[in-house]
């Protein structure tokens, strides 16, 4: 029935147990498992500073390392829940799209 | 993985959706279904017949009978896909409520459920319902849309 999950984690003890559950029945079911991690656009208010390109580019190195390194343990969770079946769950990650530009709604929440 | 699931329905379109999303995952994860459906206590006024005797009986009567339609129809879904099922007509009880209640009495874990129910404002990007358990359960919940 479901061929292709997609789990969303920030990393996060709450995140890492959907990521657990996720994988798992991805495995059961023997289906796709897309992980998906997240950075927000730049928000100047946080930094309370004017947003210099520099800083800018700081922000973006810093948040696509975050997101590199968080994918990199998936990418270890995910070989390790495979290893032990006979049809395995395939997984991809990649570091998603920035949205910087995105305009935020509610359908970010929901 | 999951080894009960929870599937509840009020008879609904999109809850026959959900019925068979939850019966197919219980056929695939070879697992046990128990299907739900609840019905609300009765209210004197919004039924409108507080003079006119003592419609309580009649009321029972009724939601006894669209309960066991509508789960009658959950089972025949299971039996079709060969899946262990059984029934809960939670009485007396708001939606949300009886599903969480049901799941915790049986030993659910995994909630199967519509967005939206027979009174579904389409609208809104999700029921009440399905908010409150969403908000309330301890275990997985899926939503079927």
């Amino acid at each position: 029935m479901f061929k292709h999950l997609l789990i969303a984690t920030d990393g996060s003890p709450a995140s890492e147990r959907a990521l657990d559950q996720g994988l798992l029945l991805a495995k059961t079911l023997a289906a796709q498992a897309t992980v998906v991690t997240v950075t927000e656009p730049w928000t100047e208010g946080a930094y309370a500073t004017i947003p210099t390109p520099s800083l800018i580019k700081a922000y973006e190195q810093a948040a696509a390392g975050g997101a590199a390194s968080l994918l990199d343990s998936v990418r270890k969770a995910a070989e390790e829940a495979t290893a032990s079946v006979a049809t395995p769950a395939t997984s991809r990650t990649s570091i998603p799209p920035r949205g910087s530009s995105r305009p935020r709604g509610i359908k970010d929440v929901i | 993985m999951y080894k009960h699931i929870l599937i509840a329905t009020d008879g609904s379109e999109l809850a026959a959706k959900a019925v068979v999303v939850g019966v197919t995952l219980a056929k695939q994860l070879n697992c046990k279904v128990t299907a739900v459906t609840v019905s609300e206590p009765w209210r004197i006024f919004v039924a409108g017949e507080a003079a006119g005797g003592f419609p309580i009986n009649e009321y029972e009567k009724d939601t006894a009978e669209t309960a066991s339609r509508v789960l009658a129809a959950a089972m025949e879904q299971a039996r079709k896909s060969n899946v262990a099922c059984a029934t809960v007509h939670a009485k007396d009880q708001y939606p949300a409520e009886g599903i969480l209640d049901t799941a915790k009495k049986v030993g659910c874990d995994l909630i199967v459920m519509a967005s939206h129910g027979r009174r579904g404002l389409g609208r809104l990007l999700l029921g009440s319902e399905a908010v409150k358990v969403l908000t309330h359960s301890t275990i997985p919940v899926l939503i079927c849309r």
